[in-house]
Formats: C-alpha cells, structure tokens, sequence
C-alpha cells in the first residue's frame, strides 16, 4: 500500500483552476516533485497537509482517507511539512523551535506534567530532538536564538523539525533554494540516512534538478496543475510535453 | 418616535463623520488610528476659544480650527506614525493610543474638565408637520452627506485612486512613481478636517467636553465596523444606523442601554460577521 | 541540584544564588525595615506587576493586542469582594473571582480567535467599557456608582499592612514562577509559533485557535488574582477605577517595561507606582506624562526595558523584532490559511 495517495485532486481559487485532477502515489523513499513556477505544487502540499480543500478529490494516507480542513489533525496523523521561507520563532531557542514540532506528540494531560516537569515525554522529546541535530550538525548551535542563524541553517532547522515527531511521511517544499551547495550536502546526506532508516515517504518539491535526479528515484512533473509525466528522474526530463513546459516556460536548464 | 429618529440621525452624523475619517485613513495608509477622534478634539477646542474668547465671528472662527486640525492630523502623522510604520501593526497601533492620550491630557490641562458650548449662527429651531427640527440637526445632517459625497468623488480623483493602491501594496504604487509620502500626508490632513468637523457639529449643538472624543471615537469604530472598515457609504450608513438605534433604546428602554448598544453592537458585530454588516472584503490581515 | 552543587558552580552562578537569596531575604523582612506608606507603594509594585504577568502571555507571547485587562481586573475585584462579604474565605474567593474572569477571557477570546490586529484591539477595549457599564448597572454586587467596601485580610499575628504585602507577594511570586515555567514548557514555545509562525502552527499539529483561547483564559485569570489583590489595595471599589486610566497604565507597564520578557511588568510597574505617587495630585499632567512615555517607548526601545541587558550584553545585534505575519506574497499559503 502507497504511504500517500491523491486521486483526481481539483482545486480552484475563485475561478482560477489551480490543480485539475491530479492522482500521485507517494510510496517510501524519496519522490520529487517538479514543474515550472504556478504549476500548483505547493498546492498539492496543501492539499496533503489539510491547509486546501479540493473541490473534487481525495487524499489518503496509508490507505486511509484524509478529512479536508484540518492541518492539525492531518500533522498529527504523521505528515509533517516545511515551507519555502523557513517559518521557525526567531526568539527561541534552535533546540526549542525543534521541540515545537514534538510537542503534538505529548499524551494528553501531557501539558501539565510537561509544567511540573515530571513528563518523561518531553524529556524523550528533548532527547530526540539533540539526537537529529547532532546528526544534522546542528548541535552546536542548539542554545543560539533560531533567528541567529543563516538562511541555509534555518531551513535545516526545519527540516530537523519537521523530523523529529518520526512522521511516516515528510512534505519538502524547496529545501534546497536559496542554500550553497555545502549546505545542501549538509541536509541531503542525514535526510538520506534517516529516511532510509525510518522507511519515510519524502516528496520533494524542487527547482535544482540535478539534485532531484540524484535524490529521487521517482520524479513526477506538474504543468498547469496536471501531472505530465510520472517515473524515473530519466524518464520524465526527456519526456517530450516535459522538455517543452520547461523550455516555454524558460525557467530552468538541465545541467547533467 | 420622529424626533427620537432625528436626534437619532444628527447624532449618527457624528458617527459617520468619525468613521469616515478612520476608514479614509485606514485605506490609504493602513494604519487603525486611535487617535482620530482627539485630532479633532484639540481643534475643536480652538475654535471654541476663538469664539468664546478671542470674539472672533462663527465664519472666521471655524476654517481657522479647520486649518488647525489639518495641520495638528499632518504633524502627528510626520513625528509619530510615519517613523515606525515599518515596525509591525501592533507598534502603530499603541503608538496611536500614545497620541491619544496625550492631546487628551493637553486639552485637559488648556481648559480644563468643565463643558463648553460653541455658539453658532444656526440656533432655533422650525415646525414641520407639528414636529420641531432644529437647525443644528439639519446642519449635522447636511455636513455628514457633504462629506461622504465629496470622499466618494475624491476617490475616484488620480489622487484618490493612487490612495487606494496603496493601502493594498506599498511597494508597487512606489514603482510606478507614486509618492507614498503625498499620499500619506494628504489622507490624515483631510481626515483632520474631517474629525474635526464632527467635533465642531458636536460642540455646538450639544456640549464640549474633554471626554467628546473618547466617546465619538468608540462610536466611530462601531460606525466604521458595521460598515466592514472598507466602504464609505458603509461607514456612513453605518453612523446613522447606530445613532438611530441609540437614540429609540434610549427612549424606549432605558437610559442606560443607549450606552451599551454601541459597545454590543461592536462586540457582535465581530464575532458575526467580521466584515461588517455591509463589507464586501475580507477581515484585513494584520 | 543539590545545594552543595549550586556551590561548586561557577562564581558567577554563586553571586547569582547569593542575589536571589539576599533579595528574597529583603522582600520578606520589608514590613520591618520600611514606612507603612512605602509598603503600600510596594504592594501595588507587586499587584500591578502581577496584572502585567497576564499581558506578557497575551501581547508578549501570543502576540494579540488584548485591552481588556483592566476589564479582568475589575471582574475579579468585584468578584471576590462579593464573595469575601458573603462569607467565603479570602484565598477560596480569588481564585474563583480569577476563574470567573477566565471565563470572560474565554468569552472575548472565541471572536478574537477570528480577528486579529486592530479589530481585536477594538472588541477587546469594546469589552473593557462594557465591563464598566455592568459594574456601573449590577448595583446588588458592586453598590453601582456609589462603589462598595472592601473587607481587609489579615493574616493571625500580623497587621493589615503587613498581610496585605505577604499576600500581594506571594501571589506575584507564584505568578512570576508559573509565567516563568510556561516560557519555557511546550505551551510557552506553542503560544510564540502562533505568534511568530502561525500559518506553520497547524503543521506542527498545534492548533493556534486553542492556543489562542488558552492564552485569553490564562492571562485573564492572572487579571482575576490581580484584581482580587487590588483591591485589598484599594479598600473601595468604584466603577471608574478600572477605566481607560488603568488600561494605559498597563500599555506603559507592557512597552516600557518589555511585555516579552518575565522581568518586563515588574520594571514597568515600579516606573508606574512611582509616577502614579509623584503625579497623583496633577491629574493631567500625569496622563501626559504616560503618553509620552508610551510613546517614546515605542519609538526607541520596542521591546522594553527589559530587554537593555541582552541588548548591551549579545555583541552581535538582538534578534530581530516577531515579524508580522505575511499580509501578502506567498499565494498560495496566504489563501490556504484563510
């Protein structure tokens, strides 16, 4: 059974048709997620996440169907996200905005052990949370304000938190713009290691193609809200209707 | 019953002149302003010494506490909201409280708590089908419709369009050769005037107080809220819909629920309808 | 930790310990060492500081502009007040006076959930005034204009002034350590995501409505205490004591002192008492004093006094001030969180 699937998604904003029946099926280990700029991918992060309510669709996770309307629930069921600009709290600490994607996790009642201090959660919270970032060289810097730290840093960060409760499936929106290509080693190779380990679902959204090549052995491309080609990183970028969206559109080159 | 609807009325003239004076500022520069009333508080004051004291005549005294409230609106707008406009809301917000406080305690300490009454050329009163109408309520009437007519008509002027475009995106309209500053500096002068026009129709038909503006100012958010805080004629209409409503709970209730009727209205209005009852848009993000 | 760890930490840590100690030692043996009129000026530092825990939750953390808390206070004088004169013991009657004024909080909150920026500030300042009108109107529990007294606590074997401190601070000790531990726990980090980051909030599995009303619920029950608190201050209790006075009291506790910060409301008090005691007999003057604090506070120093010593402490610049969520951009996002 996939870990994640969309069928016949359609969302519209007003009378602007952003996805068109979209179907995706996201199985473990990393799938990307490519088209040019306003192809509704983000959207289909929304979509999964429960931020969007698709007129016609549906979603389901591990076979299970999705209630639209309801991002927190849909968190809790194990799909976390990032965003394309980090969104962490500037003030607090690296390890504290971390701890904020675990605190979900705490047993219910879990607040008031967690004020008294006696919650073995959040100590095991606190736990994992320096475990994943001394595996993403991250440590160091786990008492520094979030806000200190460099763009790239910041989005590992995120990545870190989105991690950390162990979801079964990880939505990654760009994680790798904006970043220098020894930031990028720095996410990619733990986020590899942890996903193979944990059995992930990871769906990548992603501009830099080499890297999606590199990363996913399965690549499904957006244009105009419909899925144009669906397979392996070779075959979808010489798919013909890929090469022409890309080239029309005049956003990105492949360079391998 | 009509002369509760037309006190109803000349009082909901104040509110729609108040809110129209916030709205105008909070579509051309985004900023809520606290400090509204108080700008037309001060100059209302003047006015009053000008008369009152200085002798001066109704039609002189009157363009100069205009003059002055447009000129206090502009100075308040340059020294205190312009600085920090690029903090967050929360900011702009308290610093126009801070404004607020401070021309109260100033026209508290000028003239001191006591009521005034502007004299005016327009006392007395006429019968019209065995129902007294004051002069007054006939002026309040009038300025309110003036007012929302000559705003309807000023945004669609260029400089009213440009104002629009503001409100919705600071940094296009500054790519395509707006001036932000005119823009900014032109919406606060006219709702000076404005603030204090209702100010001024206030004190000469009923009383003058330090606390006018407070009162006026919670009325006018009432006023702007109903009228979802986007539309002039919402606004307006809005004012008068709550000066009606006062005035027959007033009469027909009791005296304390013409108090409370505002202050419910405000806090059913947002947990109902957001937007206001005659809003078209969407609650503005903050 | 044990004592003897404290001991072998490090030499600042130990003079650290050697402060706090010294400090708590000073504010217990206060009713001997000062005039019962200092006392008393200490004892509102500590009520209105304790009031100003409340808005270190709400404006500070959460990041909602809320202008009701004079409103809570009031609700929460007038409440134990009534209670105490029907019988109920002191401490029974202000944590129900501060549950009662959660429930308002609540009550305010479930619209504010939906509102943000201004036109909560304007239904949460609607709601003040509101409380005034019931106050003024509900004369069988608060005597109406005329007000109603207050009766004094007093603790066995000490005198009014002296209980009236010890219960003043010790409430605002255990408010200061609660507020403190929320900082620091999964509520204190949940409470500034939604503030900071609130379209990311949801993702985390964290919803910001609740987390929103549990903000209102807590700070207003802070406000409750503070109010039961005060007025064993105030001794008579009139409905215009809780007006726009107070609620600008509390901006410039809140900005002056530095509402994210625990130390913030206990700065901005003192400066409060102190201007409220030097200024009492000019009215005016004082009300134009607190404006132009507030405004200079604002304009120089966003983030309060409290927050000098980190600033001249970090060599690198402090961190940036919460930005405001997106107002545009984003599209996709910006619609989805509608």
């Amino acid at each position: 059974m996939n870990a994640l699937e969309l069928s016949g998604i359609a969302v519209r904003f007003g009378g602007n048709e952003v996805l068109k029946g979209v179907d995706l099926a996201v199985g473990t280990g990393f799938t990307g997620l490519i088209g040019p700029n306003g192809a509704g991918k983000t959207t289909v992060f929304n979509v999964v996440t429960g931020y969007v309510r698709p007129v016609a669709g549906s979603v389901r996770i591990a076979g299970e169907p999705v209630r639209a309307g309801r991002p927190a629930v849909v968190a809790r069921r194990g799909v976390r996200r990032t965003f394309q600009t980090p969104r962490l709290v500037a003030e607090l600490s690296v390890e504290a905005n971390v701890l904020a994607g675990l605190d979900a996790g705490l047993p219910p009642g879990g607040g008031l052990a967690d004020f008294l201090g006696v919650s073995r959660g959040a100590r095991t919270a606190r736990e994992r949370a320096r475990e994943l970032l001394d595996a993403f060289g991250l440590a160091a810097r786990a008492a520094e304000p979030a806000g200190n730290l460099p763009l790239g840093s910041q989005k590992i960060v995120e990545v870190v938190r989105a991690l950390a409760p162990r979801p079964r499936i990880v939505l990654l929106d760009e994680p790798a713009a904006g970043l220098s290509a020894a930031d990028v080693d720095r996410m990619v190779a733990p986020l590899a290691e942890i996903g193979e380990r944990d059995e992930l679902s990871i769906l990548i959204i992603e501009h830099d193609l080499e890297l999606v090549s590199r990363l996913c052995p399965r690549v499904a491309a957006l244009h105009f809200g419909r899925i144009l080609a669906d397979g392996t990183p070779a075959e979808v970028l010489a798919h013909p209707d890929v090469v022409k969206a890309y080239l029309g559109a005049g956003v990105a080159t492949v360079d391998s | 019953m009509w002369q509760q609807i037309i006190s109803g009325l000349q009082a909901g003239s104040w509110y729609s002149l108040m809110a129209l004076a916030m709205v105008l500022v909070l579509k051309a520069t985004d900023v809520p302003n606290f400090a509204m009333a108080e700008l037309g508080l001060f100059p209302a004051f003047c006015t009053w010494a000008l008369i009152d004291g200085a002798h001066l005549s109704w039609w002189l005294a009157v363009p100069i506490g205009l003059l002055i409230g447009v000129a206090l609106s502009v100075v308040v707008e340059r020294t205190a909201i312009r600085p920090i406009l690029a903090e967050n809301h929360f900011a702009t917000v308290l610093m126009t409280i801070a404004v607020f406080v401070v021309i109260n305690a100033v026209v508290q300490l000028v003239w001191g708590s006591e009521p005034r009454k502007i004299d005016s050329p327009f006392a007395g009163s006429f019968t019209v089908a065995g129902q007294v109408v004051a002069y007054e309520q006939l002026l309040s009437i009038a300025a309110g419709l003036a007012v929302m007519a000559g705003l309807i008509l000023f945004f669609r002027t260029p400089l009213g369009v440009r104002m629009q475009a503001i409100a919705e995106d600071r940094v296009t309209p500054r790519l395509l050769g707006v001036s932000v500053t005119t823009v900014f500096r032109t919406s606060w002068a006219l709702a000076g005037a404005i603030a204090t026009i209702a100010l001024l129709l206030q004190g000469q038909a009923s009383l003058l107080t330090d606390q006018n503006g407070s009162g006026l100012l919670i009325k006018g958010f009432v006023a702007a809220t109903l009228g979802g805080f986007s539309s002039i004629t919402g606004a307006f209409v809005g004012g008068l819909a709550l000066g009606v409503a006062e005035n027959l709970a007033g009469a027909y209730i009791s005296t304390s629920s013409k108090t409370a009727i505002a202050l419910l209205a405000i806090v059913v209005v947002l947990s109902i309808k957001p937007q206001g009852l005659f809003g078209r848009h969407q609650v503005r993000e903050v | 930790m044990t004592p003897l760890a404290l001991l072998s930490g490090s030499p600042r840590r130990v003079a650290g310990v050697a402060g706090a100690v010294a400090a708590a030692l000073v504010l217990l043996a206060l009713p001997g060492l000062v005039n019962p009129y200092l006392l008393f000026q200490a004892c509102l530092v500590m009520v209105t500081a304790t009031a100003g825990l409340g808005l270190v939750l709400i404006m500070g953390w959460s990041g909602q502009i809320a202008l009701s808390q004079a409103g809570f206070l009031g609700v929460g004088a007038y409440a134990t007040t009534y209670l105490v004169a029907q019988g109920w013991a002191w401490p029974l009657a202000a944590v129900t006076a501060g549950l009662v004024a959660a429930l308002f909080g609540v009550l305010i909150g479930l619209p504010a959930t939906r509102l943000r920026g201004f036109y909560l500030a304007i239904a949460t300042l609607a709601f003040a005034e509101l409380m005034i009108r019931v106050f003024v109107e509900a004369t069988p529990v608060t005597g109406g204009i005329a007000g109603t007294a207050v009766q004094a606590v007093v603790l066995p074997g000490i005198d009014v002034d002296g209980s009236r401190w010890y219960l003043c601070l010790a409430v605002a000790a255990v408010t200061t350590a609660v507020v403190m531990r929320i900082g620091r726990v999964g509520l204190g980090r949940r409470l500034r995501v939604v503030r900071d980051a609130e379209i990311a909030a949801p993702s985390l599995g964290v919803s910001p409505m609740r987390t929103k009303l549990l903000a209102f619920a807590l700070s207003a029950f802070i406000g409750g205490i503070a109010g039961a608190l005060y007025a064993q201050c105030l001794s008579y209790l009139t409905p215009e004591i809780f007006d726009m006075g107070l609620l600008i009291e509390f901006l410039v506790i809140a900005f002056l002192g530095g509402v994210g910060y625990v130390a913030g409301p206990f700065l901005g008090a003192v400066v409060v008492v102190v201007l409220r005691d030097l200024l009492q007999d000019l009215g005016s003057w004082q009300r134009l004093v607190y404006g132009l604090i507030l405004a200079l506070a604002i304009a120089f120093l966003p983030r309060g006094l409290a927050s000098l010593p980190a600033r001249l402490r970090a060599r690198r610049p402090a961190p940036p001030a919460p930005e405001p969520p997106p107002v545009s951009g984003q599209a996709d996002l910006t619609g989805a969180a509608r």
